[in-house]
């Protein structure tokens, strides 16, 4: 599953590249929407997803 | 480390690895995104890859193979760096040698000094002090806000030189991007040639391209038509007019912001070779390091996150307060000049020191947490020490073979080690060329084992083929220049599902004797 997750997180950039057809179509607080989500969003989401599913050695 | 920390990070985030972010931002744009976002996420991907339910087995064949195979990813980063730090010494004005013997002693007289982890930290410390606070500096001395800096590019009608810029002012010679020394002038451009000789230049004239050697003499005005290319040797000093477009930077702010990706079909392959290389260097080192605890990974995130951030504000400052970095190319050595290009004199050119002196730390570090990884091997071969999940995390890993004097402890053979990087580091090559390489090598031999696992015969065999077919599609790409070709540009792309597939099939055709 956590692999999964991440490699969706890798692959909704090159998706969101897709999306404005015209240059800066999609803008959010006057920054484009990939660099939103491949400048920061995406590595906060695979770093949240890393850490719900990372497997843990139990302690003895 | 104790054993419920995550492996050492600072190989990952070498200064190669580091510039060649904000080199990739500044070249290409928006595809750089993909890059940015991969120095974060493969690593992460490299923690949470499923125990293989067949296990390598750690024979002495398979270990032999597996610790030669880690020697040449290790070395192949090693010349990476030390490239590196010839490329600043020859910008600094120095010899090549000069920088890979600086850094090349550092990581010697370090290993000399014996196993610390404390002193790999300390170095990682000051890595991360020494590149961050001329960072600060640019944004309290700027705009502190990278979003609205952001913008502010992307509406920018043009990349122009400014009056206070060095290379209008005092005049500079240009030193252009390896594999392309010329200058392309989109405008009509009075170019002022500071020192007499010849300037080469190929004139555009209509359809037809003819080259002419033009007698120069110092002061001069010369005059360059759009379409012109000029020749540079990073020799010739020029005096550039204030208010044209810099040769070589993308035509507008939108341009280079948010241009589409074409042609797509080989945009998206660019993209998944430079995928599969990374996160499969990443499987093939960090699977070698110690069991992780949640805490540590979270630290380690944060680190990354630092990393890319880092990345991208270097980046976007770049393009927007020194765009005079597009001159030419962009180059990793080039981006250090950023404080001195923002802040001028004298308090840049003293950032642009602890730039360096960051810089040489990070090198250093790295050169320590590679030379961990090595302390996973003992002479005879590779111990893995990631535990499985549900395993007690204070029992020894199964199957570790007993771990004699480690190859990252004998400071003699590391000293050998990061001597050969050194001397093949005295040959002019792209510092992130090798780090693909590196990675690419690791994708697809080590990672198929110590991911998918499997027997002796079938890893031999997978491993056999991996390496195969990444050395003769990387031969071919330096052979045959690989500009286009993305296979030969990324050899992971066919040689790790090679590997990977044999592994796989392996498995499935004899599940017993496999």
């Amino acid at each position: 599953m956590g692999v999964v997750a991440l490699v969706l997180i890798l692959a909704i950039l090159p998706a969101l590249f897709l999306a404005p057809l015209e240059p800066g179509a999609i803008r959010v607080a006057g920054v484009g929407l990939a660099w939103w989500y491949g400048g920061i969003a995406g590595e906060l989401l695979a770093l949240g997803a890393a850490l719900i599913f990372l497997r843990v050695p139990r302690a003895r | 480390m104790t054993q419920a920390e995550p492996p050492q990070l600072g190989w990952w985030l070498s200064p190669v690895l580091l510039l060649s972010v904000p080199v990739e931002l500044l070249t290409a744009g928006r595809d750089g995104l993909f890059l940015l976002l991969l120095v974060s996420v493969a690593p992460l991907l490299a923690l949470l890859f499923p125990q293989p339910s067949t296990p390598p087995s750690w024979n002495h064949s398979t270990g032999r193979l597996a610790a030669i195979l880690i020697l040449l990813m290790v070395g192949t980063i090693l010349w990476a760096n030390l490239t590196l730090a010839g490329d600043v010494a020859v910008w600094l004005g120095g010899s090549r040698w000069s920088g890979a013997a600086v850094a090349g002693g550092g990581m010697v007289a370090l290993a000399a000094l014996g196993e610390d982890e404390r002193r790999g930290r300390l170095l990682g410390l000051l890595a991360l002090l020494g590149l961050a606070l001329p960072l600060l500096v640019v944004l309290r001395a700027t705009d502190p806000v990278p979003s609205r800096v952001w913008s502010r590019v992307a509406s920018q009608a043009a990349f122009r030189f400014s009056p206070e810029s060095p290379w209008v002012n005092e005049g500079r010679s240009v030193r252009a991007r390896r594999g392309a020394d010329t200058l392309v002038f989109e405008e009509e451009h009075r170019l002022i040639p500071l020192t007499d000789g010849r300037m080469r230049v190929t004139i555009s004239d209509g359809r037809r391209l003819r080259v002419e050697e033009l007698l120069v003499t110092r002061g001069r005005p010369v005059t360059l038509r759009p379409g012109d290319r000029l020749h540079v040797d990073g020799r010739a000093r020029y005096r550039f007019e204030a208010g044209k477009r810099i040769p070589g930077a993308p035509a507008s702010g939108i341009v280079w912001a948010d241009a589409p990706l074409r042609p797509r079909g080989v945009a998206f392959l660019r993209l998944l070779g430079l995928g599969v290389t990374l996160v499969g260097g990443a499987a093939a080192l960090f699977t070698l390091g110690e069991p992780r605890s949640r805490g540590g990974t979270a630290l380690w995130g944060l680190l990354l996150l630092a990393a890319v951030v880092w990345s991208e504000c270097w980046a976007v400052y770049g393009a927007a307060y020194a765009p005079e970095l597009f001159l030419g190319g962009v180059t990793p050595e080039k981006l250090l000049e950023l404080p001195a290009l923002v802040l001028g004199e004298p308090w840049g050119r003293w950032l642009v020191g602890v730039v360096l002196a960051g810089l040489l730390a990070g090198m250093l570090a790295a050169a320590a947490a590679l030379r961990q990884t090595l302390g996973h091997m003992s002479t005879a071969g590779v111990a893995p020490a990631r535990v499985p999940a549900g395993q007690n995390a204070g029992e020894p890993p199964a199957r570790v073979p007993a771990i004699e004097e480690g190859i990252g402890q004998d400071w003699r053979l590391w000293g050998g080690l990061v001597g050969l990087a050194g001397l093949a580091s005295l040959w002019p090559f792209d510092a992130w060329t090798l780090l693909s390489l590196a990675f690419g090598l690791g994708a697809s031999t080590l990672a198929p084992l110590v991911v998918v696992g499997g027997r002796p015969r079938a890893a031999m065999g997978a491993t056999a083929v991996g390496f195969a077919l990444f050395v003769g599609l990387a031969v071919l790409g330096r052979l045959a220049p690989a500009q286009g070709n993305i296979i030969l540009s990324f050899p992971a792309l066919i040689a790790a599902p090679a590997a990977w597939g044999i592994l796989w099939l392996a498995r499935r055709l004899s599940p017993e004797a496999e």
